[in-house]
């Protein structure tokens, strides 16, 4: 079921929500297993099959935790090693499978000739999301940072659907103890004035901008596909609406699952803090799907050593991160460029602090200019990256490279050239070409790109707006110094609070969410 | 705790009536305005009467619109007739009024067929005159190999239809229509439509269709004054040329002489001759740069087959086939040089759309009414499997005459196919 849904926001939704305090008043144990019953629903209204694997993986997995807990007490550090090293291999493995089967075949038929068929695997929806999940909470096991011994509990862990499907990757022990609390079990007006609030922030962001950009930029994906050359402006437009498509689909989800689960008195963590506005590569990872950033820094990259073995041993880490990290988005070699793309643009920005270091510069604030440069750079750079993500295959997103790096030439459509007068005229002796056909398309794009830029570089993001009543687990606290700051003023007026104004900006807000459900489409994030 | 729960219970109480009202605000503000003519709303001049929105939803509106107009007389087909048969032409005759234009831009052959299948239903239809288009018929070999498949997979679209492809009731047709209806009310793009519609009444240019679904396609008009016909020719004889050049594009189904495009106009025939409806099937005016980019891509004897297929389907239901697209004076018609911004053609938009003024001589032809004296250019001929030897053989010596009297204007085209 998807959040931008009418079945999901009018029935699913508040059905759930009122049973579940009805069932409080039974007791907590009923309240939770009506919650994990109705999150089975949730994930089984895709496709009941798929409920299968989630049964098993969290039968097994619960299994191999309680195992590795017990070990943990009695301090059987290799009964819980093993427990450890089982259970991480059994989920990856079963990802490995699912995800990576046939993109593995696929490469080794490429190599050797061979035709190994394996047939067709279907993904499991959110399996990426919930193998994390798991593992994070077998490997807690092990440290003895969480436990747990009732199985609807853990299921409720697993399960939660707010999170389920596409996250915030949560952790056991940041979930299970919020659903202990006495309060969690009544019902409470601030909860769901907030938790509306929020929910409807992010459907705005997703049914209004994010899929209002879409087929902008999907048009010129699609061309490069279909192995058209592009020109400057309709590569770069395609590329920069697939930008903000992705931004507002991704956060604006987020920001429903936040919601929702505030309904219930629960706060997940936070997965995005205005991502574009950063100044560097570090900090963009800082601020975008920032739980999964977390995952991979405290169950990858620390793990392989951290930073804690040299320079090289560092950049080696980073770059290994990355490149796992990449292909967690999908099995393509694209999701791997992507990637090692960003890793490479890790290792130059941690490169780039050695060498302010150096000359006695660590730390400083730089000047407007160098911010603004530093801003661009940052933002490019990611932009390139979302050509590899985005793209179907190399191919294409050469083609579209090739057209930002104005290798086809600058072209403007010939209605908006007519419309300038002589400044068109001007642009032609300049050496800008003209096609026919396209022109509302070239305007609309140019358009939204230019207002969710603005929206994107000046306005408060939903965790700022919120920000005087806990919207989140782990708020980031952003540093001026990392960050490009346009509306400053804005952000500090745009405090949500219980008051008429708020609720009328929230109404329409909501208003317009809801009624921009009538083209439904999926979040981007349930292909990962 | 008691003395902070009340603003949060104002909020939500204040925030509920907001998303209620703005919701309910926005319907009555679409069902007013009325962007796609769905509603029937009254249109009121220099306020809805325009519709800038309705020509990218016909699709949606049409089906509805069509059987609340309740025609004597259809005219079918896709985006060729829209823009070009007029129901308010004068040469209607009494009995056959009100008229309206069901052709639906973009639509395959059997959309086509089974939008006119529903519109006769239960209704008082007398007259369909249906344009067919060659390149509807034309097919990837990839669907033309599979056995014949009757009928073809279920699209939403046919929820909207009261009758199912083998003329039963639709018994969804209530359900779709009440759907349809809440969505468009209840839309972001219908707002966003509705606001179009009353800012852009004032542009005498802005595409529109009216309540009897026709589109005078006035947003020609605008690309025309800014950019010149020149550039609207050149843009669609690359998209022509494109479309034609296409590989493996097949007319029939394997070795059969079928496909489901025929099986279409064979079953909707079957389907009129039942509710005794006579129907008018023509073959649509082109430029003769339509012409000579399907006949550079290669593809003239499919034209010629294509034909004789009709006329053969036309014979078998004894039903009038007429066909427009001969080279003749109005089709002959030079485009504008690019950058002219002032010359107009007179009878048409581009290569592939007539104008309104060509459709006004296809009607006198094909009513059989005399509607203007005046007017005596004659278009048109009545083909059947009897002349069609005869007709072919013609339209291709014509062809070859305009070939050979028009070298530069074929070079141009030809160029086209390597860009």
């Amino acid at each position: 079921m998807l959040f931008n849904s009418y079945e999901f926001i009018f029935l699913f939704l508040p059905v759930t929500f009122l049973v579940f305090f009805a069932m409080a008043r039974l007791g907590r144990e009923a309240a939770i297993a009506w919650l994990v019953i109705a999150s089975l629903f949730f994930y089984g209204w895709w496709n009941p099959s798929y409920l299968v694997l989630i049964l098993l993986s969290m039968v097994i997995n619960f299994a191999f935790g309680e195992f590795i807990s017990r070990a943990y007490e009695h301090h059987r550090t290799a009964r819980a090693k093993i427990g450890l090293a089982l259970g991480v291999t059994l989920n990856l493995g079963t990802l490995a499978y699912f995800k990576y089967a046939g993109f593995f075949f696929s490469n080794i038929n490429a190599l050797t000739g061979s035709s190994v068929d394996i047939g067709h695997i279907v993904l499991p929806l959110a399996i990426s999301f919930f193998t994390f999940q798991q593992i994070a909470y077998l490997a807690d096991a092990y440290k003895g940072i969480t436990q747990e011994y009732r199985f609807s509990h853990y299921a409720l862990f697993v399960t939660f659907f707010p999170q389920l499907i596409a996250g915030p990757i949560v952790h056991h022990k940041e979930m299970l103890p919020q659903f202990m609390r006495r309060d969690t079990l009544r019902p409470k007006l601030d909860n769901v004035s907030i938790g509306l609030s929020i929910f409807f922030i992010g459907l705005f962001k997703k049914a209004v901008l994010a899929d209002g950009v879409a087929p902008y930029g999907s048009s010129v994906f699609d061309a490069a596909a279909a192995g058209e050359t592009l020109s400057f402006f309709v590569a770069w437009g395609g590329a920069l609406a697939y930008t903000m498509q992705l931004y507002f689909d991704f956060s604006g989800y987020s920001d429903m699952a936040i919601g929702g689960a505030r309904l219930f008195g629960i706060r997940l963590p936070l997965n995005f803090h205005s991502p574009y506005k950063a100044t560097s590569i570090i900090e963009f990872w800082r601020r975008w799907h920032m739980t999964l950033s977390r995952f991979l820094r405290d169950y990858l990259y620390i793990p392989l050593g951290g930073s804690h073995h040299g320079k090289s041993r560092r950049y080696f880490n980073l770059m290994v991160t990355m490149f796992l990290g990449g292909l967690w988005h999908g099995a393509g070699w694209t999701f791997v460029a992507w990637g090692g793309l960003h890793g490479l643009y890790l290792v130059v920005n941690h490169a780039w602090h050695r060498f302010r270091q150096m000359l006695g510069r660590a730390g400083a604030e730089s000047s407007t200019v160098g911010k603004l440069v530093a801003w661009l750079i940052t933002f490019m750079a990611v932009v390139t990256g979302w050509v590899f993500f985005r793209a179907t295959d190399f191919h294409s997103a050469i083609i579209i490279l090739e057209g930002m790096a104005g290798i086809n030439g600058v072209a403007l459509p010939n209605a908006v050239i007519a419309r300038l007068g002589d400044a068109g005229i001007w642009l032609q002796s300049a050496g800008v070409d003209v096609y026919l056909g396209g022109g509302s398309d070239f305007s609309f794009t140019w358009l939204w790109i230019v207002v969710l830029l603005a929206m994107v570089l000046m306005m408060p993001n939903t965790q700022q707006i919120m920000s005087l009543v806990e919207p989140a687990l782990r708020v980031y606290q952003s540093d001026d110094k990392y960050e490009i700051r346009l509306g400053r003023r804005l952000a500090a007026s745009m405090k949500w609070q219980p008051a008429a104004s708020w609720a009328v900006i929230i109404g329409l807000v909501a208003g317009l969410g809801l009624l921009a459900l009538t083209s439904i489409s999926e979040f981007l994030y349930f292909q990962f | 705790m008691a003395e902070s729960k009340q603003p949060y219970r104002r909020y939500l109480q204040l925030w509920f009536v907001v998303v209620l009202t703005f919701l309910c605000l926005m319907a009555v503000i679409n069902y007013l305005v009325d962007p796609y003519g769905m509603f029937d709303t009254a249109r009121i001049e220099d306020l809805n009467a325009s519709k800038p929105a309705a020509g990218n939803h016909v699709r949606l509106a049409k089906p509805y619109q069509v059987t609340g107009y309740a025609p004597h007389a259809i005219i079918g087909g896709n985006s060729r007739p829209e823009m070009g048969l007029n129901p308010a032409n004068a040469c209607w005759p009494a009995e056959l009024r009100p008229v309206f234009n069901l052709a639906l831009p973009g639509a395959n052959v059997y959309m086509q067929a089974r939008v006119l299948q529903h519109a006769i239903a239960g209704n008082d239809t007398r007259l369909v005159l249906w344009g067919l288009d060659f390149l509807d018929f034309l097919n990837r070999h990839a669907s033309t190999s599979q056995p014949l498949q009757w009928p073809p997979g279920r699209t939403e679209f046919e929820d909207r239809l009261k009758v199912n492809a083998d003329g039963s009731e639709n018994r969804g047709y209530s359900r779709k229509r009440l759907q349809d209806y809440l969505q468009t009310l209840f839309s972001l793009d219908t707002v966003k439509d509705s606001v179009k519609t009353l800012s852009g009444q004032a542009d005498r240019h802005s595409s529109s269709v009216r309540r009897d679904g026709f589109n005078p396609a006035l947003d020609y008009l605008e690309i025309i004054a800014w950019e010149g016909q020149g550039v609207l020719f050149q843009q669609k004889n690359r998209e022509i040329s494109r479309m034609f050049s296409r590989p493996e594009l097949e007319l029939f189904q394997g070795e059969s002489r079928w496909s489901v495009d025929f099986e279409s106009v064979h079953r909707f025939l079957q389907f009129a001759r039942k509710h005794n409806v006579t129907v008018v099937l023509f073959i649509n005016p082109y430029h003769v740069d339509y012409l000579l980019t399907l006949e550079l891509a290669g593809r003239w004897s499919q034209f010629e087959s294509w034909k004789r297929q009709l006329a053969s389907l036309a014979d078998e239901f004894s039903v009038v086939l007429l066909d427009f697209s001969g080279i003749n004076l109005l089709s002959t018609e030079q485009a504008p040089a690019p950058g002219d911004k002032n010359t107009t053609l007179k009878w048409f938009w581009e290569p592939a759309h007539y104008r309104m003024e060509y459709g006004d001589l296809m009607l006198g032809r094909m009513l059989q009414h005399p509607c203007d004296e005046g007017n005596v250019t004659p278009v048109g001929s009545v083909i059947t499997t009897g002349n069609i030897d005869d007709h072919i053989i013609k339209s291709r010596t014509d062809m070859l005459r305009y070939k050979a009297q028009h070298g530069p204007a074929i070079e141009r085209l030809r160029m086209l196919r390597f860009k």
